[in-house]
C-alpha cells in the first residue's frame, strides 16, 4: 500500500482498533461474572476484526496476538474450553499490551513491542486445556481428491438461505493448487478475495484463519452465494496462478438444508432447486415481502439487517470552532437586540424599526437553536469516560484481596466533550479510594454482618441544568472523630477547632490540603493526589462536590457538574470597579439589608440569616484594597448607603454574602479566559462580552467562599 | 547605495515612550488601536491595565511604562494600544505615541549599554542607531513573560 494511502487508513484503523478494544475490555469483564452465547459471539466478532485489520495494516505482531486472543475466545465460543481467572488474566494482559501498541502506533506509526511473550502465553493456556483438539476438517482432507468439505455452521446456513431466499445461486466449490505452490495460504486467499467480487463466500472449509495459516493440503472448499454462471466462476477461480482445478457443485449436495432456522416454510426447499432459480424470475412463493429478490448490484445481502446509524466522524476542533464562532453570535445578537429595543423606545410606531425588532428577534430565537444544536453535537455519553472503571475496580479489588461489585447506572447521560475531558481523572481517585480506603477486607465485612462482597456504585443522571455523578459505597464510611484526631496531628487544626466542628464539618476535612487518612500510603491511592486536589480540579471547572458518610455503613461522594463548560447563566452586578458576573449556579438568593444590621464579630462583618451567622464579603474592598485608602479595620459603615444589596453565594454547605452596589438582571454568557497574561486570579474566573461591548468579569466562587471561610480576616489585608 | 539594499535589515514599529523611541519587530504586531475602554481586573500586577474587548476577543493591556519602570502618565490624543501577537496569546501595550515604521540595518544595532539606563537593560536586545537618533529595540518576550505570583 503506498504512504500517503497508509497514513490516510492509518487514522480509520485507530479509531476503530480503539472501540474494538473498548467492547473486548467491557465484555471480557462481563465474561468473568458469566458467559452467555451473545457475549461470547461479540467478543470472537471483536477480536477477529481486530486481527483482520491489523493484518491489513502491516502490523504483524498485533496481527499475532490478536490471532490467539481469538483462538481462545473460538474455543471458548465452542465451549471447548472454560473460563478460568488463568485465561481471563491472559486475556487482559494481552489487551493491555494492545493499548501499549495502539498508543505506540498512534505516537510513531510503527509497532516496535514485542507480543511473543502474550501470545505464547495465549497459546500454552490453549495447549494446555485441550491438548488434542485438531482441526477434523483437514485430517479429512489427507487423502488426494477425496475432498471432505466440512459441514456448514449454523451461521452459514441461517446466510446461505437468506442468499437463496433472496435470488441467488448457492454453489460449493472445491479449489485444487499446485503440489510445488510455495505460498498456497497467499494462493488461497487470492482466489477468496477474487471470488468476493462476484459473490459472498458463506463458508470455506477449512475455516478462513486456517487458510490463512495454511492448515490445508492441496485443496480446499467454500461456499458461495453468487448470480453469476459457473462458467465465469470458474475463469475467475483459474485466474489466479498455480491454481490447478476447480470443482463447481450443485448445492443438491448440501445436507441437511431443512434444519435452518428461517421461519418461510417456502424458502426451505430452496437449496435443492439449482442453477434455475436465479436465471428465471422466482415464483411468488419463493419470494417474500420481507427478502425482495435481490437486484444485480446487490449480489450478496448484508448478514446483518440492522440499520446503521448515519454518523459521520468530524474533528473536535472543528466543532470546538463552531461553538466559538456561534458564542461570538450570540453575544452580536444580544447587542443587536438591545440596539434595536433602545431604539423602538425612542422612536416608538416607527414601521422599520418594527421590522428591525421583528428580525431582531428571530435572529435571536434562530442563534439560540444553533447554540443548542452545536452544544448537542459536542455531548457524548458519560459512558465514554465510565467504561475504563469497571476493568480499574476489578484490577486494585483483585490486588487488595477484596471483593468488589460495581454497579455502573446512567452510562447514556450525555454531557459536554469539555466536562468529558475533564472528569475522567477526579472519578478516578474518588473510586480508588472507594475501594481502598471504604469498602473493608471480606473476612471484616463478615465479622461485621456485612455481605462478604462490598459494592461500588457509580451513577450519573441529569438534574435540571446539571449532570449529578454519585461514587458511593457500603463500606467503612469515614470516622469525623478519626479525621478530627488526624487534622489536630498533622497540624490542619487546633484541637480548639476541633472541637468546636460538627461532624459535617469534620468529614469535609478530607478534602483539605495536606490531609490523607491511609496509615500507609499504598499503591492504589495516597499517591500524592489527595482529595484536595480532587476537589480543587473540580471547583476549578464548576462542579460542586459533597460527602456523605454514616460510619460503618459506607460514604457517597455527590459531584454536581454543569452540563457545559463553555455557556453559563449568570446573575450581572454592580461594583464601583465595573460590572461582574456571579454564576447563577450559586448564587442561593439576593436581598436588600438595612446597614444596621451588620454586626462586627472577631473584625468581622456578618448579619444574622435565617438563624445563622452569615460572613460578609466587601468585594470591591476585597478586590482592590490597596486602592482603597480606609484602614483596615471592617466596615466603612459610616459610608454605607441605608440599605445594602447582598447576594448569597453558597457551595455545598458553605455560604457567603457578597456586598454589590446594585443588581443588573440574569444572562446568558459565553465564558472567555484571561489568558496566559493576566494567569489565575484568586476570585475571579474569567470574563465575558456583554450585549453592549463591554467586560464583565465572571466571580469564582468557590475562590471567594476560600477567602471569606479559610482566610478570614486576612483576605482584609491582602 | 547598492551594498546597503543587499544588507540584511531588520522592519520595525516604532513608538515614543518618555521622550524616547522604542521598536519591536512588525511581524509581531497584530494591529495598533486607540485607546478604548479598558476593564480593570483586579489582584494583578500594577501594570496590568485591565483587558479590552478587541472585536470579541478578550484581550489583556498593559502599561508599558510602568512595566518598564517609567513613570506614569494619563492618558492623551497621541496615546495608543499596540496590539501583538505572542505566544501567550494577542495582548496589548500602551504606550506614548506610535511614530513610524522604520527599516534598521544589522550594522546599525549594537547591543545594549549603559546609555539607556532609563529602563532595566535586561528587556533590552540591543540598541539601532539612526542618524542622529537612537532606537531601543525591546526584548518582547522577556517584557511580555507570565510572571507567577
Amino acid at each position: 500500500m503506498p504512504n500517503e494511502e497508509m497514513a490516510q487508513f492509518l487514522g480509520v484503523f485507530l479509531d476503530e482498533a480503539t472501540e474494538q478494544l473498548e467492547l473486548l475490555e467491557k465484555d471480557i469483564l462481563a465474561l468473568e461474572t458469566g458467559a452467555s452465547p451473545d457475549l461470547l459471539q461479540e467478543i470472537f466478532r471483536a477480536a477477529h476484526t481486530l486481527k483482520g485489520s491489523s493484518r491489513a495494516m502491516g502490523y504483524t505482531s498485533m496481527g499475532e496476538l490478536t490471532h490467539a486472543m481469538e483462538d481462545v475466545f473460538d474455543k471458548l465460543r465452542k465451549d471447548e474450553i472454560g473460563v478460568s481467572t488463568a485465561i481471563i488474566d491472559a486475556l487482559f494482559d494481552s489487551l493491555d499490551l494492545l493499548k501499549r501498541l495502539l498508543e505506540e502506533i498512534s505516537a510513531t506509526g510503527n509497532s516496535t513491542i514485542d507480543t511473543s511473550v502474550q501470545t505464547e502465553n495465549l497459546r500454552a493456556l490453549l495447549n494446555g486445556v485441550a491438548q488434542s483438539e485438531t482441526h477434523d476438517a483437514i485430517q479429512a482432507d489427507t487423502g488426494r481428491g477425496v475432498f471432505q468439505h466440512a459441514p456448514l455452521s449454523e451461521t452459514a446456513r441461517v446466510a446461505l438461505q437468506e442468499a437463496v431466499n433472496s435470488g441467488l445461486q448457492v454453489r460449493r466449490l472445491t479449489v485444487r493448487i499446485a503440489d510445488d505452490c510455495v505460498m498456497k495460504s497467499v494462493r488461497a486467499l487470492m482466489v477468496l478475495q477474487s471470488l468476493e467480487t462476484v459473490g459472498s463466500i458463506l463458508a470455506t472449509t477449512p475455516e478462513e484463519e486456517a487458510i490463512e495459516n495454511e492448515e490445508f493440503a492441496e485443496s480446499f472448499g467454500l461456499v458461495l452465494a453468487t448470480d453469476q454462471p459457473p462458467e465465469l466462476l470458474r475463469k475467475t477461480v483459474l485466474s489466479t496462478a498455480e491454481i490447478v482445478d476447480v470443482i463447481i457443485s450443485d448445492p443438491e449436495a448440501f445436507p441437511e438444508p431443512t434444519a435452518v432456522a428461517v421461519p418461510q416454510s417456502s424458502a426451505t426447499d430452496a437449496p435443492a432447486e439449482p442453477v434455475t432459480i436465479a436465471q428465471t424470475e422466482p415464483s411468488p412463493s419463493q419470494t417474500n415481502r420481507e427478502n425482495p429478490p435481490a437486484s444485480a448490484d446487490s449480489p450478496a445481502p448484508s448478514r446483518n439487517g440492522t440499520p446503521q446509524a448515519q454518523t459521520i466522524r468530524v474533528d473536535v476542533l472543528r466543532l470546538d470552532k463552531l461553538l466559538n464562532l456561534v458564542g461570538e453570535l450570540v453575544i452580536d445578537q444580544t447587542r443587536i437586540g438591545q440596539v434595536s429595543n433602545q431604539l423602538i423606545h425612542k422612536y416608538a410606531g416607527d414601521e422599520l424599526l418594527e421590522n428591525l425588532v421583528e428580525a431582531a428577534s428571530h435572529f435571536a430565537r434562530i442563534t439560540g437553536e444553533m447554540q443548542e444544536e452545536i452544544m448537542k453535537a459536542r455531548m457524548l455519553p458519560i459512558d465514554n469516560v465510565f467504561n475504563r472503571f469497571p476493568r480499574m475496580i476489578r484490577d486494585i479489588a483483585q490486588k487488595m484481596g477484596k471483593e468488589i461489585e460495581f454497579v455502573v447506572s446512567g452510562r447514556e447521560t450525555e454531557l459536554d466533550r469539555s466536562v468529558i475531558e475533564v472528569i475522567g481523572d477526579p472519578l478516578i481517585h474518588l473510586l480508588r479510594n472507594s475501594v481502598d480506603h471504604g469498602i473493608e477486607m471480606p473476612e471484616e465485612r463478615v465479622k461485621k454482618g456485612k455481605e462478604r462482597k462490598g459494592t461500588v456504585w457509580l451513577r450519573a443522571r441529569h438534574e435540571e441544568n446539571h449532570i449529578v455523578i454519585e461514587v458511593e459505597d457500603d463500606g467503612n464510611g469515614i470516622d469525623p472523630e478519626k479525621l478530627k484526631a488526624s487534622a489536630v496531628n498533622k497540624g490542619i487544626i487546633t484541637a480548639e477547632t476541633a472541637a468546636r466542628m460538627s461532624d459535617k464539618e469534620a468529614v469535609n476535612l478530607i478534602f483539605a490540603s495536606g490531609f490523607s487518612t491511609a496509615k500507609t500510603v499504598s499503591d492504589i491511592s495516597g499517591r500524592g493526589v489527595g482529595m484536595d486536589i480532587v476537589k480543587s480540579n473540580l471547583t476549578r471547572f464548576g462542579a460542586i462536590i459533597d460527602v456523605e458518610t454514616k460510619v460503618g455503613q459506607g460514604s457517597k461522594f455527590t459531584i454536581k457538574l454543569p452540563l457545559t463548560l463553555a455557556i453559563i447563566r449568570g446573575l450581572l452586578v454592580r461594583l464601583a470597579s465595573g460590572v461582574y458576573v456571579t454564576p447563577l449556579a450559586s448564587v442561593q438568593e439576593t436581598m436588600k439589608i438595612d446597614r444596621d444590621q451588620i454586626h462586627t464579630i472577631n473584625q468581622r462583618e456578618m448579619i444574622l440569616h435565617r438563624g445563622m451567622g452569615l460572613p460578609l464579603l466587601r468585594l470591591q474592598k476585597l478586590f482592590y484594597a490597596d486602592v482603597i485608602n480606609d484602614p483596615l479595620e471592617t466596615g466603612e459603615t459610616e459610608t454605607d448607603p441605608e440599605s445594602l444589596y447582598v447576594v448569597v453565594v453558597g457551595v455545598a454547605e458553605r455560604r457567603v454574602g457578597l456586598i454589590v452596589d446594585s443588581l443588573l438582571g440574569e444572562q446568558e454568557i459565553v465564558i472567555k479566559s484571561l489568558g496566559k497574561f493576566i494567569g489565575d486570579i484568586r476570585g475571579i474566573s474569567g470574563a465575558t462580552i456583554l450585549g453592549d461591548g463591554h467586560i464583565a468579569l465572571i466571580l469564582d466562587i468557590n475562590g471567594l467562599l476560600t477567602i471569606a471561610l479559610e482566610e478570614k480576616a486576612k483576605a482584609y489585608v491582602s | 547605495m547598492s551594498t546597503a539594499v543587499l544588507e540584511q535589515e531588520e522592519q520595525l514599529v516604532a513608538f515614543k515612550l518618555g521622550g524616547e523611541t522604542y521598536g519591536i519587530p512588525i511581524s509581531l504586531v497584530h494591529e495598533i488601536i486607540r485607546c478604548s475602554e479598558i476593564t480593570q481586573v483586579p489582584r494583578t500586577a500594577d501594570y496590568v491595565r485591565g483587558v479590552i474587548n478587541l472585536r470579541g476577543k478578550v484581550v489583556p493591556v498593559l502599561d508599558l511604562r510602568l512595566r518598564l519602570g517609567l513613570p506614569p502618565m494619563e492618558e492623551t490624543r497621541t496615546t495608543r494600544i499596540v496590539v501583538v501577537e505572542v505566544e501567550n496569546g494577542i495582548i496589548g501595550m500602551i504606550v506614548d505615541a506610535v511614530s513610524e515604521v522604520l527599516r534598521l540595518p544589522m550594522s546599525q544595532i549594537e547591543p545594549p549599554s549603559e546609555l539607556v539606563a532609563s529602563i532595566e537593560t535586561d528587556l533590552i536586545r540591543g540598541v539601532g542607531k539612526r542618524d542622529q537618533d537612537l532606537v531601543i529595540l525591546l526584548d518582547i518576550y522577556k517584557t511580555l513573560k507570565v510572571h507567577l505570583e
